[in-house]
């Protein structure tokens, strides 16, 4: 892998990601509101992860592919796995990272209200939000990939809706696997706080990340990348 | 067949829509080491899709592509590979040299050397330094282009793609940019030039290919060696009678030339040699013509988008 390329399209992805006004004005108003309900009405941490992944990870590849970018950042001596994986790097790791912060404000308020928030408590909402990030983020590379612009929100919308239809409708418990696939997460309890170890839960969700980038790295790979695009 | 070192091209194929669609069809191609070979066509020519095939972005139906001997989506090649697009996409965040740092990352240039590479690229094509530092979506059409020559000649690239490099550039770019492929052919740099600007490719190409309905029908050879026959116009300084049609005629045949048209202060004359101009230029000397100027005719390339020259090209 060519890390120096690695790196700078990590940055280059944080800078272009985190230098729309629009959006970060967006993502701030939910940071907030969600750290407003859960210091007044809730008195818990509550995570933005999944909101903000849908945000900030809109169009992650497939925008780069019908602006023309990709076109001119794949004719340098870069492999096509090495710019997915800097794309979901980079992302996942702003996502969780603006989540973190938010869940830190979070317990800062509510400790100020009298809530008792614990490091413990506060570290597995870290964790939690960091691996939902990684795995949304994953989902929506994958299908970043296959569809051009900001496809990739919608096809993840669909989904989600012929799930929650599928389920209202059918008997069926596909809604619930159907939804770990578009929503992986390892929550801390969950997985380690049990004995023995939720190993059917960490496997599940390192697959279902490893599955989605290996997929996304095959489309990817077979993608002919339109030289006039833009 | 081209030495390892150019470019080959082998009966190259593109279909679009599962066949229903051509773009290229049986294209076969040799570029050597240093040479700069254009391309010319009418729109929807396939001349894009060539060049994606070239680049390797794009994957051919059949034939084969081979730059250096490798693969063109081979790293090595990449790595030996400068391009630049028609129109220049960029991340809106970044200035000119933000986005010159990113594509001497990308290329894996040494980190060391990036600042001076980026400076001295950019003086290169032009780029006035106080526009460097400005975000590139202020830029006007010709910084662009001069931005996009400029990351496509990081590293020193031995193999450079140019798509309408000089477009929207002002005169000082072009006299530029027409250096700077001087100065990359002085160096043994293979260029592909995709250009419509038939005065431009007929200063600097060596070669021009012509291609149409994703066929190539002809391959031009502009270098003084191949030439064949050709058209010098001679120009002198007008008497006070029209000149003699039959006179001139006949100083042209004594020189093995060929008079095709007459105007008062004009001729123009097919030669098929250097010692026939030589000839032909004492001629109407000693037929007392005050000769002041004789000049290769330009526009030995509009011939194929004139109807009858293209098909007489083909």
């Amino acid at each position: 892998m060519n890390g120096q390329a690695f790196g700078a399209v990590v940055v280059a992805t944080w800078r272009e990601r985190l230098s729309r006004p629009i959006a970060l004005i967006v993502c701030f108003l939910i940071c907030a509101g969600v750290t407003g309900s859960a210091v007044t009405a809730d008195h818990a941490l509550q995570d933005p992860t999944l909101v903000l992944g849908l945000i900030l990870a809109a169009g992650s590849v497939g925008r780069d592919v019908s602006s023309g970018v990709l076109a001119l950042v794949l004719t340098r001596p870069l492999v096509r796995t090495t710019y997915l994986l800097a794309k979901w790097t980079a992302v996942s790791t702003a996502v969780a990272a603006l989540a973190c912060a938010t869940l830190a404000l979070q317990a800062i308020l509510l400790r100020s209200h009298g809530v008792d928030v614990s490091g413990g408590e506060l570290w597995r909402a870290a964790f939690g939000s960091a691996t939902a990030a990684a795995g949304v983020i994953a989902v929506l590379v994958l299908f970043s990939v296959l569809v051009s612009g900001v496809g990739d929100i919608a096809i993840w919308v669909g989904l989600n809706l012929i799930a929650f239809l599928a389920q209202r409708f059918f008997p069926l418990r596909v809604h619930t696997e159907w939804r770990s696939f578009l929503q992986p997460t390892l929550g801390w309890d969950a997985t380690f706080g049990a004995t023995p170890i939720s190993w059917f839960g960490l496997t599940s969700y390192l697959s279902t990340v490893t599955l989605c980038l290996c997929l996304a790295a095959l489309a990817l790979n077979r993608k002919e990348i339109s030289y006039a695009s833009g | 067949m081209a030495s390892a070192a150019g470019i080959t091209v082998e009966e190259l194929s593109k279909t679009y829509r599962r066949g229903a669609r051509s773009a290229l069809s049986g294209v076969s191609l040799t570029v050597a080491e240093g040479e700069i070979l254009g391309l010319i066509g009418p729109n929807g020519a396939g001349k894009t899709t060539f060049i994606g095939c070239l680049l390797g972005l794009l994957t051919p139906t059949a034939g084969r592509i081979r730059i250096d001997g490798r693969a063109p989506d081979d790293l090595e090649v990449r790595r030996a590979t400068g391009y630049l697009p028609e129109r220049l996409q960029f991340d809106r965040w970044m200035t000119g040299r933000r986005f010159m740092a990113f594509h001497h990352a990308l290329a894996g240039l040494p980190p060391a050397r990036r600042a001076g590479d980026v400076t001295a690229a950019l003086e290169r094509v032009g780029l006035e330094s106080e526009r460097r530092d400005v975000p590139i979506r202020k830029y006007s059409r010709g910084m662009l282009q001069r931005l996009g020559m400029a990351q496509a000649l990081l590293g020193a690239p031995r193999f450079l793609f140019l798509d309408e490099p000089a477009s929207g550039v002002d005169p000082a770019g072009v006299l530029a940019f027409r250096d700077i492929l001087t100065e990359l052919k002085g160096r043994g740099t293979t260029v592909v030039l995709n250009s419509h600007q038939l005065d431009q490719l007929e200063r600097v190409c060596d070669r021009v290919a012509y291609i149409e309905a994703g066929t190539i029908k002809h391959v031009e050879d502009l270098r003084a060696a191949e030439l064949g026959l050709r058209v010098v116009v001679v120009r002198w300084i007008p008497g006070g009678a029209a000149p003699d049609r039959e006179k001139l005629a006949a100083v042209a045949q004594q020189a093995g030339a060929a008079l095709v048209d007459l105007a008062p202060d004009r001729g123009r004359f097919t030669v098929e040699s250097d010692e026939q101009i030589a000839a032909l230029l004492r001629g109407l000397m000693d037929a007392g013509h005050a000769v002041i100027e004789a000049a290769p005719e330009a526009g030995r390339l509009e011939k194929f988008f004139r109807p009858a020259g293209a098909k007489g090209a083909a």
